[in-house]
C-alpha cells in the first residue's frame, strides 16, 4: 500500500528528468464476463511527454486516448508495458499531489455547490482552511462562476460543469495537467479561454497533456501531438512538422486590385511557378463570434450563466521560480533550467521563412508600397486568459500539410 | 464603516433593553397595565425585527438555517405553550419533542461539519458523505423517521395501561425503532454512496488525488459513524426527556398509585444487576449427570454408550436443570444467589423476581408457597411466618432487605410447595420456574440515564459494524446486491444464537471440543457413511450445517449485545458488556471487514469496463 507523504516538498518529490510521462510498450486489453480477451484498447504504445511541454493526444472516439490516460492515473492496470509519471509508478499516491486531471466528463457531486466542490477537492490535497478559501476564491473568479457559486452543481449546464471541472484540476497547482476533452460542451468563449489558459500555464512551465478529438483545439495550442488510431500511435511530432506543406507558399497582403493581381500572376507564371489558388482570406468564425460577445460585454448586457473568466489564479506557480526557491542544489537548478528552457523557448520558424521562393525583389517592393499600412487585428485590449505577447511568434499553421491521417480521422477520404 | 448586521443588532438589543427596562420600571411603580402593554409591544417589536433581519440577510450563507430554527421556535412556542395548559397537552409534548430533536440535530450537524473541516482526505470524504445523507432523499427519509418516531410514540400508548408498562412499551419501541431505522439508513447510505460513485464514476475524480484506497473507505465509514452518533445522541435526548415526561403522567389505578410509581422507579427507571440461582453444592449437577448416564446406559446401552454425544449430554442437562427449578407437592428446594456484595455495600434493597407456574392450578389460580431466606421464615410479621400466595404464571417482585445477604454476598432461598397444605386441596401440583428469568435476584447498580447512554453506545457500536459491512459490500457489488448482502449478514448476526442451535439440530453429528481438522474428519466420515447408505439428503444436511456454522463463526453475535430489552426491563447494560461489544464487534469484526474491503478495493480497477 502506498500513502501520501505530506512532508515531502513538491519539488523534492518530482523527478527532474526530461520526461514527465513515459510509456513503454503499453497495452490494455479489456475482457468480457468470461474473462476472454475482447477489446485491445491500447496496443504496444510508447509515448514521452517532456517537461514544460503542451502535448496533444489526438484520435477519434475509441482510439484508446482515455484508456491511456486512465492507465497513467492508476485507474486502470496495464495488461503489458510500463508507465512512469514524474519518475514514479502511477499507483504511487504521493505523486498524485503533482497531477491535475480533468476527465472526459465532469463527474461531480450533484448535491454540492461550486464552492463546496472545490473545497472538497482541496481537502484531498491536505490544504488548510485558509489556503482552501484563498484558492477557491481565485479559481471561481478565474473560471467565471463566482456569481453562481452557491448553486448545486447538478443544476449547472454542461459548460459550467466543465469550468468547475477545470478549476478542480488546478486546485493543487499541478506540475502535470492531464485534460481529457477539456472544451467539450463549452461555448466558443469558454473554448477560447481554456486555450488561452493552457498557453498561459505552459508559459509558467507546467506540463500539459491534452487529449482531444477536436483538431482545431489541439492545433492551436499544442507543441507536439501524437495521433492515435486503434490503440496505436500512427504519427507523432511537432505540429509544424506534421502540418507544414513544404511544397507550397502563402503570401498574405492587403487586398489587391485586379490589375496588380494579374501582374503578380503573370510574373509568377513567367517564372514557371504554377498558381494553384488565388483567394481572399476569410475571418475565422471564432474570431467573429468573440468580437460580437466582447462588444455585448462592453455594453453591459446581463447573462444568468457563467460570466467571462477573470485573471489567472495567482497561486498557480511558475515552475522555474519554484524550483529556484525550493531546490537545495544549485547544480540541480541549472539542470532544471537547462532542461526546461529549451522546451519552452523552442523557436518556431515563421512560415514565410520556411520556403524561399525565387521572386523578384522589385515586385515585392511594389506590392508593399501599393498596399494599406496594415490589416486590423482587433482592438488589442487585454482579454481574460489572453496569451501574453511573446517574442516567439505564435505558430500560424497553413491549412494544408501532411493530412493523410487527419483526413482519415475526419473521413476526408470518403468524400 | 459599520456593517449592516451590526446596526441591526444594535437596534435589536437596544429595543429589547429599552422596552424591557421601561416596562420593569413601570411595573415597580405599580403601573401594571401600561407595563404589560409595553412588555408585549417590546416582544412584538423584537419578533418582527428578528424576522426582518432574517429576510434582509437571506442570501448570507447559513442564514436560511438560522432563520428556519428561530421561526420554528417561535411557531412551536406560540402553539405548544397554550396547549400545555389545556387537554391537548399530549400533542404539545409531541410538538415540543419534534422541535427539540430537529433543533438538536441541526446544531449537532453544524458541530460535526466543524469537526470535519480540517484539511485531510478522510475528513473531506466523511463530510461529503454527511452532506450526501442530508441532501439526497434516501437517507433523509430515515432521519426524518427517527425525529418523528420518538415524539409520536407516547400518544400511541394506551393511557389505561399501568404506568410502568407504558414506559416499558415506550422504551422498547423507541430504542428498537431507532435501532432499526438507523440500521436501514446506514446500509442504504453507505452502499448507495460507494456503489453510485463507482457506477457514475465520481470516484475517478477522488482517486486521482493523493487519496489512498484505505483512506477513501475509512472516510465513508467515518461519515456514517458520525452521523449515527449524532442521530443516536438526538434520539437519546428525546427518549430520556419523554420518558421523564411519561413518568410524571397519571397512574392507571389511582387507588394504589404507590405500587405503580414504585414499579416505575425500582423496576424500570433503574439499572439492575441480576443473579441467578445456583445449587448449594456445585458438584450436584455433575454427580446427577453421571448417575443418570449410568442408569440410561444400563437400561439402553445401544443408544447411550460409554461416552455420551453432545446432543445427549445437553438433553440430560436440560432435564436436570428443569427438575431443579421445580418443587414438588410438599417438597422444598434450596437456591443460592451469589455475588451480591454490591447491594450490601450500597445498602440497597434487593428484589426477588419470580414467575411460578403450576400446570394444575387451584380454582383461584393462585400459587401457595412458603419461603425461607437464610433459614429464616420470610415474610415474617410479628413472629408469624406468612405464606406467599401469588397469581399463577405471572411475574412477581418481592423486596428483600440487604441485611439478609451474608458477609460472603450470598442469599439462600428455600421454597416449599405448600399447595397440599390447604384443607380443601385436591390439586397436588408441582411449582416450576423457567430457567433464566423465571427466578432471580435483582439489585440496583446505577441510574436510568447512564444505562440509556451505555445502551445507545452499544447500538452505535453495532451500527459501526453495519457501516463497515456496507462499505465492504459496496467495494465489489452493485447497490441492490450490496444492500442484500449487508442485511443478510446483519440479520444472521441478530439471530446467530438461534441459527447455531437450529443448525446443530438440523444435522446431527457430535463435534464438541473438536478442532477444525477433527471436525473435517468427522464430517467427511459422516458424508461417506450416508452416501454409502444412499442417504443423499442426510449428506446434504451435513454440508449445509458445516457451511452455515462456518458462516456464523465469522459474524458477530448481535443477540448477545442487544441492549433494548435490558433497558426497558430496568436491567443494567454494564461497562463490561459495552467493552466486550466494542472489542468483538467494534474492533475484531469491524476490523476484519475493513481488511477484506481494503483487500478487494485496492485491487479493483475503478475505470474498468466489461465488454
Amino acid at each position: 500500500m502506498t500513502t501520501a507523504t505530506s512532508s515531502m516538498s513538491p519539488i523534492q518529490a518530482v523527478d527532474t528528468s526530461q520526461d514527465v510521462i513515459r510509456c513503454v510498450g503499453l497495452s490494455k486489453t479489456f475482457k468480457d464476463f468470461w474473462l476472454r480477451n475482447r477489446v485491445r484498447a491500447v496496443d504496444n504504445l510508447s509515448l514521452e511527454v517532456h517537461r514544460g511541454e503542451l502535448f496533444g493526444l489526438l484520435g477519434p472516439n475509441g482510439s484508446g486516448k482515455s484508456t491511456t490516460i486512465k492507465m497513467m492515473l492508476g485507474l486502470l492496470h496495464p495488461t503489458a508495458g510500463r508507465i512512469s509519471i514524474l519518475g514514479k509508478r502511477p499507483e504511487d499516491v504521493a505523486i498524485k499531489k503533482m497531477i491535475g486531471y480533468l476527465p472526459e466528463e465532469s463527474y461531480l457531486y450533484r448535491f454540492l455547490n461550486a464552492r463546496e466542490t472545490l473545497d472538497y477537492y482541496a481537502r484531498l490535497f491536505f490544504q488548510n482552511r485558509l489556503q482552501r478559501r484563498r484558492r477557491v476564491d481565485m479559481l471561481l473568479e478565474m473560471v467565471g462562476l463566482e456569481a453562481v457559486q452557491r448553486r448545486p452543481v447538478g443544476e449547472y449546464s454542461k459548460g459550467m460543469q466543465r469550468r468547475i471541472g477545470l478549476a478542480q484540476a488546478l486546485i493543487n497547482d499541478p506540475h502535470l495537467l492531464i485534460l481529457d476533452e477539456p472544451t467539450t460542451g463549452l461555448d466558443p468563449i469558454g473554448t477560447r479561454q481554456i486555450k488561452d489558459l493552457l498557453l498561459e500555464l505552459k508559459s509558467r512551465g507546467k506540463t500539459i497533456l491534452l487529449c482531444s478529438h477536436l483538431l482545431s483545439d489541439v492545433e492551436d495550442v499544442c507543441d507536439r501531438v501524437s495521433i492515435m488510431y486503434g490503440g496505436k500511435v500512427r504519427q507523432e511530432g511537432t505540429v509544424d512538422q506534421l502540418l507544414t506543406k513544404q511544397e507550397s507558399t502563402t503570401i498574405e497582403v492587403a487586398k489587391l486590385d485586379d490589375k496588380t493581381l494579374k501582374e503578380v500572376c503573370d510574373l509568377l507564371t513567367s517564372r514557371g511557378i504554377d498558381i494553384t489558388k488565388v483567394d481572399q482570406p476569410r475571418m475565422k468564425l471564432e474570431a467573429l463570434f468573440m468580437d460580437i460577445v466582447h462588444q455585448a460585454q462592453a455594453e453591459g448586457v446581463a447573462t444568468s450563466g457563467a460570466s467571462a473568466g477573470g485573471r489567472i489564479a495567482e497561486f498557480l506557480s511558475n515552475e522555474s521560480s519554484l524550483a529556484v526557491t525550493d531546490s537545495a542544489s544549485r547544480g540541480q537548478i541549472l539542470d532544471d533550467l537547462v532542461k526546461v528552457l529549451p522546451v519552452k523557448q523552442e523557436p518556431v520558424k515563421p512560415k514565410v521563412a520556411a520556403v524561399k521562393p525565387k521572386v523578384d525583389n522589385s515586385v515585392l517592393s511594389s506590392l508593399t508600397e501599393s498596399s494599406p499600412a496594415s490589416r486590423s487585428t482587433g482592438d488589442g485590449a487585454a482579454k481574460p486568459f489572453e496569451e501574453p505577447k511573446s517574442s516567439t511568434p505564435a505558430p500560424k499553421k497553413p491549412v494544408a500539410g501532411n493530412h493523410s491521417v487527419l483526413d482519415d480521422l475526419l473521413g476526408g477520404n470518403d468524400k | 464603516m459599520s456593517k449592516p448586521w451590526v446596526k441591526w443588532l444594535i437596534v435589536f438589543l437596544g429595543g429589547l433593553l429599552l422596552g424591557g427596562g421601561a416596562s420593569t420600571l413601570l411595573a415597580f411603580q405599580g403601573e401594571v397595565v401600561p407595563a404589560r402593554y409595553l412588555f408585549w409591544a417590546t416582544q412584538t417589536f423584537s419578533v418582527l425585527w428578528l424576522l426582518w433581519g432574517f429576510w434582509k440577510g437571506r442570501d448570507v450563507p447559513g442564514m436560511k438555517t438560522v432563520g428556519a430554527m428561530v421561526i420554528s421556535t417561535l411557531i412551536v412556542g406560540a402553539l405548544a405553550i397554550p396547549m400545555l395548559a389545556t387537554s391537548k397537552g399530549g400533542l404539545a409534548i409531541v410538538m415540543i419533542g419534534m422541535w427539540a430533536m430537529a433543533e438538536l440535530f441541526v446544531i449537532g450537524l453544524w458541530l460535526i461539519r466543524l469537526l470535519l473541516s480540517g484539511g485531510h482526505p478522510v475528513l473531506g470524504i466523511a463530510r461529503t458523505l454527511i452532506d450526501e445523507a442530508i441532501r439526497m432523499k434516501i437517507a433523509l427519509i430515515f432521519i426524518i423517521g427517527v425525529v418523528l418516531l420518538i415524539p409520536v410514540l407516547p400518544i400511541l400508548i394506551d393511557a389505561q395501561e399501568r404506568l410502568d408498562y407504558r414506559i416499558k412499551f415506550f422504551l422498547n419501541w423507541s430504542l428498537g425503532g431507532v435501532s432499526v431505522l438507523l440500521s436501514l439508513m446506514t446500509v442504504f447510505l453507505v452502499c448507495g454512496s460507494i456503489c453510485t460513485e463507482i457506477q457514475r464514476k465520481h470516484i475517478l475524480m477522488t482517486m486521482v488525488k493523493p487519496v489512498s484506497r484505505i483512506q477513501y473507505l475509512i472516510g465513508k465509514w467515518l461519515g456514517v459513524v458520525l452521523l449515527n452518533a449524532l442521530l443516536l445522541a438526538v434520539s437519546g435526548v428525546g427518549i430520556y426527556s419523554l420518558t421523564k415526561v411519561l413518568a410524571q403522567q397519571q397512574v392507571s389505578n389511582v387507588t394504589t398509585p404507590m405500587i405503580e410509581l414504585a414499579a416505575v422507579e425500582f423496576e424500570v427507571l433503574t439499572a439492575r444487576e441480576s443473579a441467578g440461582p445456583t445449587p448449594a453444592d456445585e458438584m450436584d449437577f455433575s454427580t446427577e449427570l453421571r448417575l443418570r448416564h449410568e442408569k440410561l446406559h444400563r437400561e439402553n446401552p445401544e443408544e447411550y454408550g460409554e461416552k455420551l454425544e453432545s446432543k445427549q449430554v445437553k438433553a440430560i442437562q436440560n432435564r436436570i436443570v428443569a427438575q431443579w427449578h421445580a418443587v414438588g407437592p410438599g417438597d422444598s428446594q434450596t437456591y443460592v444467589f451469589r455475588n451480591l456484595q454490591p447491594a450490601v455495600e450500597r445498602n440497597i434493597p434487593l428484589q426477588l423476581r419470580f414467575k411460578p407456574k403450576m400446570s394444575k392450578a387451584p380454582d383461584d389460580d393462585m400459587v401457595r408457597m412458603a419461603l425461607w431466606i437464610n433459614d429464616r421464615p420470610y415474610p415474617n410479621y410479628q413472629g408469624q411466618h406468612v405464606p406467599t400466595i401469588v397469581a399463577n404464571d405471572n411475574f412477581h417482585v418481592m423486596t428483600i432487605a440487604p441485611t439478609y445477604v451474608t458477609a460472603q454476598g450470598t442469599l439462600e432461598l428455600r421454597i416449599q410447595n405448600i399447595n397440599l397444605m390447604a384443607p380443601e386441596a385436591t390439586y397436588p401440583a408441582t411449582i416450576s420456574f423457567s430457567p433464566g428469568k423465571g427466578l432471580e435476584v435483582l439489585y440496583s447498580v446505577g441510574g436510568f440515564r447512564w444505562n440509556l447512554t451505555r445502551s445507545l453506545a452499544m447500538i452505535w457500536v453495532r451500527l459501526g459494524f453495519l457501516g463497515i459491512l456496507g462499505v465492504m459490500a459496496g467495494t465489489f457489488l452493485g447497490f441492490p446486491v450490496a444492500c442484500l448482502l449487508s442485511f443478510m449478514i446483519y440479520f444472521a448476526a441478530i439471530a446467530s444464537a438461534y441459527l447455531k442451535e437450529s443448525l446443530r439440530n438440523y444435522a446431527g453429528y457430535s463435534d464438541m471440543g473438536m478442532n477444525l481438522w477433527q471436525k473435517i474428519n468427522v464430517i467427511g466420515g459422516g458424508l461417506v457413511e450416508n452416501l454409502a447408505k444412499g442417504e443423499f439428503w442426510e449428506s446434504t444436511k451435513i454440508i449445509i450445517r458445516f457451511v452455515g456454522e462456518g458462516f456464523i463463526s465469522v459474524i458477530p453475535e448481535f443477540s448477545t449485545y442487544n441492549p433494548t430489552p435490558l433497558v426497558s426491563d430496568g436491567r443494567v447494560v454494564s461497562m463490561m458488556m459495552l467493552g466486550e461489544a466494542t472489542l468483538w464487534v467494534g474492533f475484531v469484526s469491524s476490523g476484519a471487514c475493513l481488511l477484506v474491503a481494503w483487500w478487494i478495493f485496492s485491487r479493483r480497477e475503478l475505470a474498468k469496463v466489461t465488454v
